[in-house]
């Protein structure tokens, strides 16, 4: 096994190595921030945005030079997160006593919103960053995605499309969905203060 | 445009992805639509809060550990190789069996009465169809004494090796 190890490191190519570890560099804050807004905790996260690259780079040589790498790489998170996830759904469910079960969500969807400050404020504070996420968490994973690739990342339609592997119509309508469900979700913190005071 | 279809295109329209038209339109239908108008605000600050969203901070170093962790794995050709050894060393292993198991195990010819069973008996070979009609055809033509057993094989008709295959089976008139 050692000796295999050694073999290998001595016919990898340090070029290819540097090369991707280049673009991966610039890159990386954004894939991880992908992975964690998809799966929620940062263990996870981390896991899936390492097991992604990984992926990517057995697979470098079959990217062609001149696509967008983080496209790319974007594309393949998000099969492994829809894989991982398929997985887990097979799975026992498993619960933490700290957190509420599932049936209580409804009881907790009673949120009061603090209006002290302007709502630009807040989305800079962790505990509407937390809510934000939950919410995020809660829509299935399609919109989740689009969601989170149109409004956090920053990607037009088209680019979207390549990377969820789907037509623009389709992207539309998740995103559509996928804002709709949220502001479901959230509506006791988009109103302002026209909403609190009715 | 009714209410109906422009909340259908607000995200869209959110995110600059209608044409001029439509987002002609739309713009239109916010402007005189109070509701319309309201999710336009809500959407819109949905979208802001998403965007406005703080990175998590991970340590950037431990997101390209892995090539530390698992050299061998780094390789592109790693796997392929590892799997090819794999085979390889799994054949040699089926091959040495074989090897071993005929050698100490050979294949053995009959012994003993069997033995000299066989070799009291002789191989003869049954002579052919048409061997037996050209023998047949060869006595006729010499004219020779004839057996009577002889005599009965030539009245025997000889068929065709066809026709035996060739016959249908017979279907009773009631199945038709």
């Amino acid at each position: 096994m050692l000796q295999t190890g050694l073999l290998s490191l001595a016919r990898s190519t340090p070029d290819t190595f540097q090369e991707f570890e280049k673009l991966v560099k610039t890159h990386e804050k954004a894939f991880y921030h992908f992975a964690y807004r998809l799966t929620g905790n940062h263990d996870d996260a981390l896991d899936l945005t390492q097991e992604g690259l990984l992926k990517a780079y057995r697979a470098f040589d079959r990217f062609k030079a001149g696509t967008a790498f983080d496209r790319w790489v974007y594309q393949i998170i998000y099969r492994l997160f829809i894989d991982q996830y398929r997985k887990k759904r097979r799975r026992p469910f498993v619960s933490s006593l700290d957190e509420t079960p599932p049936y209580l969500d409804q009881e907790k969807q009673m949120e009061v919103p603090d209006h002290s400050r302007l709502p630009e404020d807040f989305a800079l504070r962790h505990e509407l960053g937390e809510t934000i996420q939950q919410a995020l968490l809660r829509l299935p994973e399609d919109f989740r995605a689009a969601v989170v690739l149109c409004d956090v990342q920053g990607f037009s339609y088209e680019e979207i499309s390549n990377i969820l592997q789907c037509s623009l119509g389709t992207v539309r309508s998740r995103i559509h969905r996928g804002r709709r469900l949220l502001r479901e979700y959230l509506k006791p913190y988009l109103g302002g203060e026209r909403r609190t005071n009715l | 445009m009714n209410c109906h279809r422009v909340q259908n295109l607000l995200s869209a329209y959110l995110d600059q992805e209608l044409s001029s038209e439509e987002r002609r339109l739309v713009r239109n239908h916010i402007f005189h639509c109070p509701v319309c108008s309201e999710s336009y605000e809500e959407l819109n600050t949905l979208k802001n809060y998403l965007g406005n969203l703080e990175p998590p901070t991970p340590e950037p170093q431990s997101i390209l550990n892995f090539s530390l962790m698992f050299p061998e794995s780094m390789d592109p050709h790693y796997h392929t190789l590892f799997w090819g050894k794999r085979l390889l060393l799994t054949g040699s292993c089926i091959f040495l069996f074989l090897v071993t198991s005929f050698s100490l195990f050979p294949v053995t010819a009959p012994t003993g009465v069997a033995r000299q069973q066989a070799e009291a008996t002789p191989f003869v070979r049954r002579p052919t169809r048409s061997q037996i009609v050209q023998e047949q055809k060869h006595n006729l033509l010499a004219g020779s004494t004839v057996k009577k057993e002889d005599k009965e094989k030539e009245e025997v008709e000889i068929k065709p090796w066809w026709e035996d295959s060739l016959r249908l089976p017979v279907v009773p008139v009631s199945h038709r």
